[in-house]
Parts: structure tokens; C-alpha cells; sequence
């Protein structure tokens, strides 16, 4: 089993499009792949129509269960209109977890305990993580063995992104170990000299790290979200989806090498 | 431990998060995994409709398969109308995605394959001089897509006044790389198929179109080369 954060302490930088659309790619590969909604405003719950507040489980109940097991998670899923795509919904609740857990030892690695009782269920495990640092955003890079990083090519993304490169060095240097980052340029308006800029400076600044393809701007996404359905079945011969898709078969490259 | 790093307090984050991904004794059971198939229900539950009434009459499952059994007495005719490409069976992997959808009650399917995208449906602008279950045109990105009344052309003979004001089309499901764009009501799902699941249609017959039934979900999975050829001599379903 694979598991991928998506993760920017920046929001609005193409986090939940790019675990969607890859969520979707990957399902229309046949993988079993199960999407985790860390983030509390539950966008990625809402893209499939989820309305978490009205359900009786989410990941919530996965923090704060008094002992893991595999029922806690798989009781928690909701499927989706693909057959191997499943959504480990959010909910609001998930806001009050740093103030109840923020203080206490372990918890940035529920999730990633919790997921070794689903390893034979899924291929890939792909996680949305909320847009601040805190036990959520923690608990999902723990869990992960590769983190991409999602940046709007646009100045004052790149701001951000200085801070979240940052906070995984810490975690680098609390879990001893070394993260698999990839960058993924989001957004990307070639009409747009200040994009080229931004872009051109994020591959001086992170270099390797950068996944060296772009994601570029389509409103193909919007539509597809409003269909509560990814965009690689919704608009599979859209340029943002076959931009996905190049990212994906990298990163499948570099998994197996 | 600062390193003059980005964080104003970089002690105060560093024991923050050492704190959060301290391992401390294991206390997780080892049971093993129990069965995602009993847990999650496969099927998603499809949203009904809130304004439109039933509507008499809908095609049934009895239908469909009755059209599919059909087949053996309809190949011979009109071969000769017949898209000359291997069959859809041939050129689908043993396991394949399709895309359901809902149009009038009757469920269809499309290969995902040959589906070339999907469109809400906006303004359509008729045209003079086309068959009844042409729509008509509708405008996207300068590019001209041509929506088809799905319900009026997959079943004329059910097509009453009634039917079509209780239509609620949202969407145009694009039909290869061809301008055609099916019109449907409600996305249903994408799921695989094993091949063993379909009963296919063993030679082209009055409904070409129709490449077979999804035994489990009994509805009809369509072939669509042989839809769009059909819809560029401008035949309705059942015109052959």
C-alpha cells in the first residue's frame, strides 16, 4: 500500500483537485484507493457529496477512538461513483482535535497506526491535509511515505511554501527519516508572465524536488467538482487532467524504481 | 536547537512536533483485517430525483433484455449499415470501466474508453430540418457539440408528451472523440466490469448500437462507434 500526502500549509494551492484527480487516475488504473479528508472545512468530502455533518462516522472517529482496529476505519468509509475509490470523510469536529491532543505524545501517528489495519484493502492511500499546521496536517505526513506538495505559481505561494519545506525538516528530524517531496507547480497561467516568474523562481529555489511538468489552469476542475465527480472521468481528455496524468505516471516511475 | 530556520520559535515547534510523533509503547491490536466488502456497501446510492414523478412508461430491465435476445432474429438485417471495425468486445480489455447513467428511468453504459468527456448541459440551439431526437447544438469553447434527446432516440415508441416534460437533462455525455453528446439526467457511478459480465450480442443485428447487457445491473452497455455512425446517417435506434 502506497500512501501520499497532498499537503501546503497554504490554502487554495490545488491540494483537494490534485487528491482527487490522482484519486481518480488511479481508479481508472483499478487500484483500490482510499481518499482521507484531514482538513475540518471537508472540501474533499463535499466534492463527492458528502455531507459529513450528517453522517454518524468520519476520520474523526478514527482520532479518537479508544482502540484501533480495522472495523474503526472501514465503518468510517462512503464510496464513490467510481467502485474502488473510497472517501474517509471530514467533519467539522476535526477543529477541536489540536486544542484536545495538541499537547499529547503519539498523537501524530494515529493515523498512520490506523492505517496498517487497512494495508491489504487499498493500493493507494491519498491524503488531503488541512491548510495549518497542527495534529492533522502532522498525523497524515507521519503516515505517509511521499508528500507532494502542491504550490500555486504565484508569489505569494511560494511564501508559504518556504514555511511548510521548513516544518517537514523539523519532522524529518523528529522521525529520522528522510521525506519524498515533490513540488507540484498548480495553476499555471502561461498568458501570465507573473506565473512564468513564480514558476522559474521555484525551480531555482527546490530544483529536484520540483516535479518538472506543470498543472495549468482549467476550468475543466471547477466544472467537474460541481459534478461531484473527478475530472479524469468527468473531462478525461482535458489538458489539467492529462497534466495529472503525466505527474502520476512520474511518480509511479520513481515509486518503483 | 534553532537554526534560524523560518519559525520565529523554532524550539517551541521542534518540541511541538516531537511531542505529537513521540512512538511510546505499542498498544494496537494485531487482529487482521476484516472484509472491506461486508463493511462498505459497493453500490452508491443513487439520489432521486426531487421534482419529477415516475414516469409511465419507463423502460424496464424486461425490456432491455428482450431487445438483447432479439439479436439472434435481427443480425442478418441491414449489415451492410454496420461500422466495418472490430467489435467492442474485441477491443475492450477483459476488465474494463464503464460510466452509468440515467436517462428516463433507463440506466446505460458507456466504456470509458470511448467516452470522450462530459459536459452540464447549457443552451442548445435547434436546427431546422433534423430528425426529432436531434436537440441541437450547443455552444462550449467555440467547439460546436451536438446533444442527442437520449430518451427519444433510444425509445421512440415510449416517447410521449408526458415523458418529455418530466425530462430533466443535466448533462452531455460526449461520445468519442465525435462532436455526438448522449443527454442523460443523472451520473450514476463508474465501476469496473469483467467482460463475463456482460451479455454481449453475438453479431450486429437491428440495433447495433446496443453491444450488450450488464447482466448484474441488467441495463444496457453501449457501443459507441457504432452509435455514432449510426447518428451521422441520422437513424434513430431502431431505424435499421
Amino acid at each position: 500500500m502506497k500512501i501520499w500526502a497532498i499537503a501546503n500549509q497554504k490554502g487554495g494551492v490545488g491540494k483537494t483537485t490534485t487528491t482527487v484527480t490522482l484519486g481518480g487516475l488511479l481508479a481508472q488504473q483499478g487500484k483500490r484507493v482510499l481518499l482521507i479528508d484531514t482538513d475540518p472545512h471537508a472540501s474533499l468530502s463535499y466534492y463527492f457529496g458528502i455531507d459529513s455533518e450528517q453522517l454518524s462516522v468520519s476520520v474523526y472517529d478514527v482520532f479518537v477512538a479508544d482502540k484501533l482496529n480495522a472495523d474503526v476505519v472501514l465503518d468510517c468509509l462512503c464510496p464513490s461513483r467510481l467502485d474502488s475509490l473510497f472517501i474517509l470523510p471530514a467533519t467539522m469536529a476535526l477543529a477541536t482535535l489540536d486544542r484536545s491532543m495538541g499537547m499529547q505524545n503519539g498523537k501524530g501517528l494515529i493515523l498512520k497506526n490506523a492505517l496498517k489495519f487497512v494495508q491489504q484493502e487499498f493500493d493507494y492511500v491519498l491524503m488531503d491535509c488541512p491548510p495549518v499546521l497542527g495534529v492533522l496536517m502532522v498525523n497524515a505526513v507521519a503516515a505517509c511515505e511521499r508528500i507532494l506538495v502542491p504550490v500555486q505559481t504565484e508569489f505569494l505561494a511560494l511564501k508559504g511554501l518556504d514555511r511548510m519545506m521548513h516544518t517537514l525538516e523539523i519532522m524529518e528530524k523528529t522521525q529520522k527519516r528522510r521525506f519524498d517531496v515533490t513540488i507540484i507547480p498548480t495553476m499555471f497561467d502561461k498568458r501570465v508572465n507573473a506565473a512564468i516568474d513564480a514558476h522559474n523562481v521555484l525551480l531555482e529555489q527546490y530544483g529536484q524536488q520540483v516535479w518538472d511538468g506543470v498543472i495549468p489552469v482549467d476550468t475543466r476542475f471547477r466544472d467537474a467538482s460541481q459534478a461531484q465527480t473527478p475530472a479524469s472521468v468527468y473531462s478525461p481528455r482535458a489538458r489539467g487532467v492529462y497534466a495529472y496524468a503525466k505527474l502520476l505516471k512520474t511518480l509511479q516511475q520513481e515509486t518503483t524504481k | 536547537m534553532s537554526k534560524g530556520g523560518a519559525f520565529a520559535k523554532e524550539g517551541l515547534m521542534e518540541d511541538y512536533l516531537s511531542s505529537l510523533l513521540d512512538e511510546g509503547p505499542e498498544t494496537l491490536e494485531k487482529d487482521p483485517v476484516a472484509k472491506l466488502i461486508e463493511s462498505v456497501p459497493l453500490q452508491v446510492e443513487i439520489e432521486q430525483p426531487d421534482v419529477i414523478e415516475p414516469v409511465q412508461p419507463q423502460v424496464t430491465t424486461k425490456d432491455i433484455a428482450e431487445a438483447v435476445d432479439k439479436v439472434n432474429e435481427e443480425q442478418q438485417a441491414a449489415e451492410a449499415h454496420h461500422v466495418a471495425s472490430a467489435s467492442l468486445q474485441e477491443t475492450l480489455d477483459d476488465e474494463f470501466q464503464a460510466l452509468f447513467f440515467d436517462v428516463a428511468g433507463l440506466t446505460l453504459a458507456v466504456p470509458l474508453i470511448t467516452l470522450g468527456g462530459i459536459h452540464n448541459l447549457e443552451k442548445v440551439n435547434p436546427l431546422i430540418g433534423k430528425p426529432d431526437w436531434f436537440m441541437g447544438v450547443m455552444i462550449h469553447r467555440d467547439e460546436k457539440l451536438t446533444s442527442v434527446d437520449t430518451a427519444r432516440w433510444v425509445m421512440p415508441e415510449k416517447y410521449t408528451e408526458k415523458l418529455a416534460e418530466s425530462l430533466n437533462y443535466q448533462y452531455l455525455i460526449m461520445l468519442g472523440n465525435s462532436a455526438w453528446g448522449l443527454a442523460c439526467e443523472k451520473l450514476i457511478n463508474t465501476v469496473v466490469l469483467n467482460k463475463d459480465e456482460v451479455k454481449w450480442r453475438e453479431a450486429h443485428g437491428k440495433r447495433p448500437w446496443l453491444a450488450g447487457l450488464v447482466k448484474d445491473k441488467m441495463c444496457a452497455l453501449v457501443d459507441v462507434d457504432q452509435m455514432i455512425s449510426m447518428l451521422e446517417q441520422g437513424l434513430g435506434s431502431n431505424d435499421l
